[in-house]
């Protein structure tokens, strides 16, 4: 009995019966072509990119402007001084008042000249996967985009993701400008984008966005603006307007309200506060949740359409009238003037769009997607078309609160 | 040539089993050559075969009748190794007070030495012995022997006392609500503490005495009717195989009869602790114990008991899923936070968040070494403070804690040899290291592989070095058992005690990859079905 559970044992369990020298050549071969394959999988990983973080020089921001020389250009790489921003006790050696950056800047012929040629004034490689700003001058975006754009999009080491300013100055001066709560200002920049998106008021674009608009041909790229101001004898930065591009160069912009019309359009609009004069005086709005819909429609003559939709929400802010706003009648006036307000906008940017002749709504993409043999008629010259095509705005504005008072704080009037 | 070589090695091995064979048969003539009824030739020969040892004690004595007609006696024991209130209460005693009546000429009969052990001794355990090597091993194994002249038989009389370790908290494995007492280096009060715990029959202890000079115990353990008989054969075959002359503890036998002796993983689970080793047992596992070792091994071990704890079944079983979860996540954590360290720092630095990147880069700044070299020396720092806070005795073990933690870790750091994330992963490896105390020591040898991948490269030698180890782990078997199950070969009931420890109610079947022979832990039918013949016998 014993010995047949033996039996059923070596079946179950590991045969140990095997021959011990056997098993030991066994397991040399198979150690063999272990080592072989480890050896193999180092000649797999091809470029041997080890670098120390002590020889990197971190790229926060990038300007690029019109070089001194005819066909160059002149590169701004602001780079963390690592020593004077890191905290704790390595922090003390830098100082407080030491920068915590440096702006290298280079003039060649193209981009990548320029970060070679970096090296010649710098012990560290600049690295651009922590870039988080791209600033062109207007300068340069009004003679030709591609060359930077190109070389910043085809290389693996930067961010699609970085956002895309055009500055009213030159982009070096942008990156000069004072950070009073960062310390690094390409931080300031960056950080700023991601805010935007509760006035409304700038159109932000990454590096992605904007050759992805280029790529499509229809479309019209945008970019926001920034410009350099100064107070109180300091320079600072403000985001002001948007740059309009066609065929890879900047041709005109928009102002605040346009932009704002630009951005119900496409559906980017999400919150932002609205200023409407009553009779009575000022009231403001704070519109939220808001989203538009915009479709191609086919007119009676074949000719085509736009129809958008634009949905508001939208709560009383503040009421400096002495007026009861959450009376009903009210409340639809402040309807009816939130909704030309966006009316307002919207037909302001459709004007210079027409003005430019530059697709930004991405009309021409709504009607590819829509009636695509139209399309194909058009594509052509679209350039002409695009002005022609009618634009019915629709804007739905629902007002669900007063904010947390009813009546205003001074009241009077009105009963 | 290979041909000659093999016969060459052929002729050795012969040479060698001969001179082997003589030497046994030489021996064993020896040890089987029966007692003299001569009391003074047996104590001479006695005295020879343990030579000049200064602990033999041969009492020798005299009882029964007058003068002339009384008995000769003697009783030779180790000293240490007897309990002394045993001989002197139990053997002497009664034979002095109570043998008056005893003629010399009756002791010498055959059955005289019979009468002895039936009327007078008043000791549990009496065996007969009839040759020297019996009376040999009964000494060294702290029993008493009595002698009679006239008498070719002797009386192995269990009189074993030694000093021993009294039952204490385990030092390796703590307990909080589960019981407090651990194994001792005795083999039978270690039998008994799990006997204490299974109070069934079917408990069964089986005894193997390895070792062609130490001799020692060891006691296989396991449950009949719930271990697969076939795991036990399995178990017995490999102790039988054991070829060597000491086993001095229970690692002695783990490292002969494991199935991966060349992998950096366990195959065998060791406990302190009587009622992990219960536990197992009730599981369906076999356990070995080794006399003179406080830990007991269990086996076939799964992957997954790197992780269970037997607190877990006793606190309730949403923390104890936490904490199973937490030990699976600092495991990965001690595995590869440094190896992680050195990818992203140096191949991709990409992946940092940026702000994070600034502070890393700031304390970089001026390290003099890469910073693989920087986390090999911590790394390595810390293993020698980790061996060295073990091996030195307690007072001096907290200089080192001192000397480590501020002169290894901030003054590096002040100095700027090494930077502080160098420091802050150590120390997370480290810590997390130690809440898996079972696999840490496999853990910080694979963490050296992955380092070194890491250190050439990148993530993608991480990626690498991860299925290296994986492919390993599915690999490895222990006693029949999938290393990786319950969850590769994929186990459904088996999950309930790995991830998550599910309440005990609803754990009711045993592991299923161990194959137990009754998989059910409640009296329901195997099938599940709840019919009133469930019950088994």
């Amino acid at each position: 009995m014993i010995k047949k559970a033996v039996k059923t044992g070596r079946k179950l369990f590991l045969p140990f019966s095997l021959s011990f020298s056997r098993q030991r050549r066994e397991k040399a071969r198979r150690a063999t072509a272990v080592l072989l394959c480890t050896l193999l999988i180092l000649s797999l990983s091809s470029c041997w990119s080890r670098r120390e973080l002590n020889t990197l020089a971190i790229v926060l921001g990038t300007g690029l402007d019109v070089g001194d020389q005819p066909d160059t250009l002149k590169l701004t790489a602001q780079v963390v001084k690592a020593s004077a921003i890191g905290s704790g006790s390595t922090a003390k050696a830098g100082g407080a008042g030491e920068k915590a950056y440096v702006n290298i800047s280079y003039t060649d012929k193209s981009v990548l000249s320029v970060l070679r040629g970096i090296t010649h004034m710098q012990s560290r490689r600049p690295y651009f996967s922590h870039n988080e700003v791209f600033i062109f001058s207007s300068d340069l975006a009004k003679r030709d985009m591609a060359e930077g754009l190109d070389a910043f999009a085809r290389d693996y080491e930067s961010r699609l993701h970085a956002d895309l300013l055009i500055s009213k100055g030159k982009a070096s001066d942008i990156l000069q400008g004072e950070a009073a709560l960062e310390k690094i200002p390409a931080r300031q920049i960056g950080d700023m984008m991601e805010d935007q998106e509760i006035n409304s008021e700038t159109a932000v674009v990454t590096l992605r966005d904007f050759s992805i608009a280029t790529l499509s041909g229809s479309k019209a790229p945008v970019a926001p603006m920034i410009e350099v101001y100064e107070s109180g004898g300091e320079k600072h930065i403000k985001l002001e307007d948007t740059a309009v591009f066609k065929g890879g160069k900047m041709i005109g912009e928009l102002d605040k309200s346009q932009t704002r019309g630009l951005l119900w359009v496409t559906n980017q609009a999400k919150s932002g506060v609205k200023t409407l004069d009553t009779r009575w005086g000022q009231v403001v709005l704070e519109i939220f949740d808001s989203n538009s819909k915009l479709k191609p429609v086919k007119n009676g003559d074949g000719t085509i359409r736009m129809e958008l939709t634009v949905n508001g929400d939208g709560t009383i802010e503040s009421n400096e009238t002495n007026e009861d706003m959450s009376r009903l009648e009210n409340v639809e006036m402040l309807k009816g003037l939130m909704k030309e307000a966006i009316r307002a906008d919207i037909e302001n940017a459709l004007h210079q769009a027409r003005t430019l002749s530059a697709d930004v709504f991405g009309f021409g993409e709504a009607i590819h997607q829509e009636y695509p043999e139209e399309w194909e008629k058009m594509k052509e010259n679209w350039e002409r078309e695009f002005p022609k095509i009618g634009l019915n705005v629709q804007v739905n504005v629902m007002l669900h609160s007063t904010g947390s008072l009813t009546e205003p704080v001074v009241p009077g009037g009105g009963q | 040539m290979h041909f000659i070589i093999k016969l060459i090695r052929l002729f050795k091995e012969q040479h060698k089993q001969n001179r082997k064979e003589d030497e046994d048969s030489r021996r064993s003539e020896e040890s089987t050559q029966g007692l003299s009824p001569a009391l003074e030739k047996n104590l001479d020969t006695v005295k020879a075969r343990f030579g000049e040892s200064s602990d033999l004690i041969i009492r020798e004595f005299s009882f029964g009748k007058d003068k002339g007609a009384e008995v000769k006696a003697a009783l030779i024991f180790l000293d240490g190794m007897v309990n002394q209130s045993t001989i002197n209460d139990s053997i002497i005693k009664p034979l002095m007070h109570d043998g008056w009546y005893f003629h010399a000429k009756e002791a010498s009969d055959l059955s005289g030495i019979d009468e002895i052990r039936d009327r007078l001794l008043t000791v549990g355990e009496v065996k007969t012995a009839f040759t020297y090597s019996e009376v040999m091993d009964a000494c060294l194994s702290g029993d008493a022997v009595l002698m009679t002249e006239g008498s070719c038989k002797a009386l192995d009389i269990g009189a074993k006392g030694w000093e021993k370790r009294a039952i204490t908290e385990p030092t390796s494995e703590a307990a909080i609500r589960g019981p407090r007492e651990g194994f001792t280096e005795n083999l039978r009060t270690n039998t008994s503490m799990i006997r204490r715990k299974i109070k069934d029959p079917a408990l069964k202890i089986r005894s193997a005495v390895i070792g062609k000079r130490t001799h020692t115990q060891v006691n296989i353990l396991y449950i009949e009717g719930i271990a697969n008989p076939n795991l036990v054969c399995e178990v017995e075959r490999r102790l039988k195989k054991i070829d060597t002359d000491a086993i001095l503890a229970a690692g002695y036998v783990e490292h002969y009869i494991e199935d991966a002796p060349f992998s950096v993983f366990p195959t065998l689970w060791c406990s302190e602790k009587p009622d992990a080793i219960a536990g197992k047992l009730l599981e369906g596992r076999v356990a070995i114990a080794v006399d003179g070792s406080p830990f007991v091994i269990s086996m076939p071990m799964l992957f997954v008991e790197n992780f269970q704890n037997t607190e877990d079944y006793i606190t309730r079983s949403y923390y104890a899923t936490m904490m199973r979860v937490l030990r699976l996540i600092s495991f990965l954590i001690s595995l590869f936070t440094p190896a992680l360290y050195i990818a992203l720092t140096t191949y991709h630095q990409e992946l940092i968040p940026t702000t994070l990147l600034f502070t890393m880069a700031a304390s970089s700044e001026g390290v003099p070494f890469p910073a693989a070299v920087e986390m090999s020396l911590m790394l390595l720092i810390f293993e020698i403070l980790q061996e060295a806070g073990v091996r030195m005795p307690r007072p001096i073990g907290q200089t080192i804690s001192i000397v480590g933690a501020l002169v290894m870790g901030e003054a590096a750091v002040q100095a700027g040899i090494v930077g502080a994330p160098v420091v802050i992963v150590t120390a997370i490896t480290a810590v997390s290291s130690f809440s898996i105390p079972f696999a840490s020591d496999a853990i910080s040898l694979a963490r050296w592989f992955l380092l070194i991948l890491a250190a050439t490269m990148g993530l993608f030698g991480i990626t690498m070095g991860a299925f290296i180890l994986l492919i390993h782990l599915a690999s490895l078997r222990s006693f029949g058992a999938h290393y990786l199950a319950p969850l590769a070969p994929f186990q459904k009931a088996g999950l309930k005690d790995t991830v998550v420890r599910a309440p005990l109610r609803d754990m009711k079947t045993r592991p299923q990859e161990i194959q137990p022979q009754d998989s059910q832990r409640n009296s329901e039918a195997p099938n599940g079905g709840t019919d009133e013949q469930g019950g088994k016998p």
